[in-house]
């Protein structure tokens, strides 16, 4: 009964998205209030019945009900209870119900948060959310209906694809969906403006704070991603390029260039119409992404298969969104045209210029990652050296510009001003280059720009403190910043200084690696809930004293037979020891590869500062003003018995 | 099953509430909007649920847990009975048998192979069972004879040289592979040991006729 509860409650969510989507709407357009008002319950009501809808599926993996086709596909009896519950959104049709449910959390969110923004506007936006919704549950319960019943039930499941029986699943997709989904706020109150005869004001910083929450989840979920690849392939990468990883590079750059066009559009009131396109541009970035989870990706980690007609569906609402959503900004741009003028070397002309340099950095990888899916009919995206030729030349300008913008005047600014405030930030950037660098061109390239950006940020907190000026936007940026800055240095020790080998040890062989002896103490085998492991001891020293006892396994699943490689990793500030067991080589021997990653710690650090910064700057008290202004805005315009947009 | 529907019935209600609330305001109301939406919405609703839902799922599952005494129980109900039965008593190699064979008879081969699987763990010297067993596998790999239920095959007839399934099997996987000689050595063993079943034997020298034709026209 519980699946056909949850069966049901997606279709009420259906209807009342349908529901949400078309009467608020039209009662924002004909000025009916009764209608505008239906948008925040409806909202409400449709995250009720997916969030119902996915408690059903969770117990139906929790009490293995194998008569719910999804839970046959992706579970097993013998499944630990915390991958159960990671295994709700390992298939095709749990992501899915996953989007859904994030989408509907930040709708009534969206609702109760933003009530500085009219009612027509929060109507319209709703609506376009509920649109949005209504699309996605179709899709859900005709192509991908995580319900679907087979009876009798199965006596048990097939299993969990190995490769996602890790801690990192149970966290990574929601963090990741979140973000995805979470464009689509700013999506939505992008196409509210557009249908406004009078764009409300308030509406670029209400983006803002909503941009800045779905690129601070998006950033933790890219982050936990590229943990897992770390942990689970068993390789040492923290990146492997696959299009997954690349669908949320892409939308984190977009993303990126969005919350900074926004900020102009706060500030000065300028790039209107090209913090619309790029709203319009991250989310269907996000829905690509979707689309490439749904439409790869045998060769990416999360062993995603090709469906033809899901894809062509999920391409369609692309089509049909960001399609209507530029068409729409090519009829009414010239609503939100400003004539601020601003000179050639400005903070605005530095943040355009960054906008320009993420954009083409997130067309980069979007060409290269679609090309070979789509023409070339080869799954496999272009390779990492290719990413380092384009990507990063275009990156490294994006570096320079960052450290200067943040200093530089709004309207017009001076370059030997700029040049002087900045003359200790690069004197130190290039000194630790120098210093870091150990004269190899690329390192002592990434080490500059990693001091660059952060003598920047402290010559910005220096210059701030003295003025008292303040934010919780500035101090997110600084934290944001900083956390890139952490992130390049992190990117370019582990990279450049990085030791791997490949090494044959018997028991009791060692080796050394750097000034590490690592020795092979025992290879023996050890049971685990749902496999089988063969599991080796080694015993790491430096000069004589113990430095760590590492376990790494080699894994063989039970249900599915699967062998999968657990490395074994010893984590430090400076460094990471890292083993992993490659394979049997002779009597009492295994090859292992044998990796010391200098600062790599450092990348995921970087990120969840990012992160941070995002969250602190979404935060700002600024904010709440705005809404004291627009309740005694409207306040008065009540007295005088005229509210324009509801026609009261 | 009534509780299905009074759940239901509340969720409606809920979702009723959501949309028709608003539209009775009290400076002016949509009352005609109101008692639209409150006929549509179930309406669809129920609809939508009795084309994509599953009402048979909770038929099902209210009917597993009554007992109706002497009235017929459908396959589907006794297969799960009995898988429910199993989860208590899993030393019970018959029952673990019949579980396997009505999977079978559903067109479920992999459900069956499971089952099947459980009853080798506890008798795996059954030849019966093992040839079985490889033909559920094979049914799920799309009925090929190879890897696992070859080597299952193999066992059986280590077990039972005679067993008709596995000769079969045999046979039908050495065609695979174009041994044609040895397919015919296998249909020909299953020809002399089913004296009983006038059927196989017809079928095996059919095979060897289709066989022996195979190798005259290969070069």
């Amino acid at each position: 009964m519980i699946p056909e509860i949850g069966h049901f409650a997606l279709i009420l969510a259906l209807l009342l998205a349908l529901c949400g989507g078309l009467l608020p709407m039209l009662g924002a357009q004909l000025r009916i209030e009764p209608f505008m008002r239906i948008a925040t319950p409806a909202a409400c009501g449709q995250f009720g019945f997916v969030l119902l809808a996915c408690a059903c599926l969770g117990r139906a993996f929790l009490s293995n009900d194998f008569s719910v086709i999804y839970v046959l596909q992706n579970s097993h009896s013998a499944l630990p209870l915390i991958y159960r519950i990671a295994a709700v959104w390992s298939g095709h049709e749990g992501p899915l119900l996953l989007w859904v449910s994030l989408l509907a959390l930040w709708m009534p969110a969206f609702s109760v948060l933003s009530r500085r923004l009219s009612l027509a506007v929060r109507a319209r936006a709703l609506s376009v959310m509920s649109l949005i919704q209504a699309g996605f549950l179709l899709f859900l319960l005709l192509t991908s209906d995580p319900f679907e019943r087979i009876l009798p039930p199965s006596m048990d499941g097939r299993g969990l694809n190995p490769l996602l029986q890790a801690l990192g699943m149970v966290m990574q997709p929601p963090l990741l969906f979140m973000g995805y989904t979470g464009f689509s706020v700013s999506f939505a109150l992008a196409i509210a403006v557009l249908l406004s005869d009078e764009p409300d004001p308030a509406w670029a910083r209400t983006a803002r704070a909503w941009t800045l929450a779905a690129w601070a989840f998006l950033t933790l979920g890219i982050m936990l991603g590229s943990n897992r690849t770390y942990y689970e392939l068993g390789r040492g990468e923290w990146w492997s390029w696959d299009p997954i990883e690349n669908a949320s590079l892409m939308l984190w750059l977009a993303g990126t260039a969005l919350i900074h066009s926004l900020a102009v559009t706060v500030k000065r009131g300028a790039f209107g119409a090209w913090s619309v396109l790029l709203a319009i541009c991250a989310f269907a970035l996000s829905l690509l992404g979707t689309l490439m989870v749904h439409s790869s990706v045998d060769t990416s980690m999360d062993g995603f298969t090709a469906d033809a007609a899901r894809r062509m569906l999920i391409f369609a609402m692309l089509v049909l969104f960001a399609g209507g959503g530029l068409l729409l900004l090519a009829w009414r741009a010239r609503r939100l045209a400003s004539k601020i003028a601003f000179g050639i070397l400005s903070r605005e002309t530095l943040l355009l210029a960054n906008n320009l340099l993420m954009l083409m950095a997130a067309a980069s990888v979007m060409l290269h990652t679609l090309y070979p899916m789509a023409l070339v009919r080869d799954k496999l995206s272009f390779g990492a050296s290719w990413f380092d030729s384009v990507f990063v030349p275009l990156i490294t300008l994006a570096l320079f510009l960052m450290g200067i913008a943040p200093l530089a005047q709004w309207k017009s600014a001076s370059l030997r001003d700029l040049a002087m405030r900045l003359r200790n930030a690069a004197v130190m950037s290039v000194a630790s280059a120098l210093l870091l660098g150990g004269f190899r061109p690329l390192v002592m390239l990434g080490v500059l720009l990693a001091f660059w950006v952060l003598a920047s940020v402290a010559t910005s907190m220096g210059e701030r403190c003295a003025s008292k000026q303040i934010t919780r936007a500035v101090v997110g940026m600084w934290i944001a910043h900083a956390g890139v800055g952490v992130f390049i240095i992190g990117v370019t020790l582990s990279m450049g200084f990085s030791i791997e080998r490949e090494v044959r040890l018997a028991h009791g062989e060692s080796i050394d690696v750097a000034e590490y002896r690592f020795r092979l103490d025992t290879v023996h085998d050890v049971d685990g809930p749902n496999y089988r492991a063969t599991r080796a001891a080694i015993y790491v020293s430096s000069e004589g004293s113990e430095v760590a006892m590492l376990f790494p396994e080699k894994r063989t699943f039970a249900a599915s037979g699967t062998q999968t490689t657990e490395a074994a990793i010893d984590h430090g500030v400076l460094r990471d020891l890292y083993v992993a067991m490659d394979a049997p080589a002779g009597r009492d021997a295994w090859t292992l590869r044998i990796q010391i990653k200098p600062f790599v710690q450092w990348i995921w650090a970087g990120c969840v500062l990012m992160a941070l910064g995002g969250a602190v700057a979404a935060t700002d008290r600024r904010h709440r003003r705005v809404r004291v202004r627009v309740r005694m805005h409207a306040a008065a315009l009540t007295r005088r018995a005229v509210i324009p947009e509801t026609g009261r | 099953m009534i509780t299905f529907w009074l759940i239901a019935a509340a969720m409606m209600l809920t979702a009723l509430g959501c949309v028709v609330t608003p539209l009775l305001g009290r400076e002016r109301s949509y009352a005609a909007m109101a008692v639209g939406l409150i006929a549509l919405l179930p309406s669809v609703a129920m609809a939508i649920y009795m084309r994509l839902g599953d009402p048979a799922a909770v038929a099902f599952e209210s009917a597993e847990l009554s007992d109706k005494g002497d009235a017929p129980v459908p396959i589907e109900l006794t297969i799960s009975r009995l898988a429910a039965s199993l989860r208590d008593t899993p030393g019970d190699v018959p029952s673990w048998t019949m579980l396997a064979r009505s999977y079978a008879a559903l067109d479920r081969p992999a459900d069956a192979a499971a089952a099947y699987q459980h009853a080798i763990d506890l008798d795996p010297r059954n030849a019966d069972l093992l040839a079985e067993y490889a033909d559920a596998l094979a049914s799920a790999n799309e009925g090929n004879v190879t890897d696992v239920p070859l080597d299952i095959v193999n066992a059986a007839l280590a077990v039972d040289p005679d067993q008709p399934k596995a000769l079969a099997l045999a046979a039908s996987a050495a065609l695979d592979r174009r041994d044609y000689a040895k397919a015919i050595g296998y249909w020909k063993r299953l020809k002399d040991v089913s004296d009983g079943a006038p059927e196989i034997a017809r079928q095996a020298q059919k095979s060897i006729d289709e066989t022996r034709a195979l190798m005259s026209k290969r070069p």
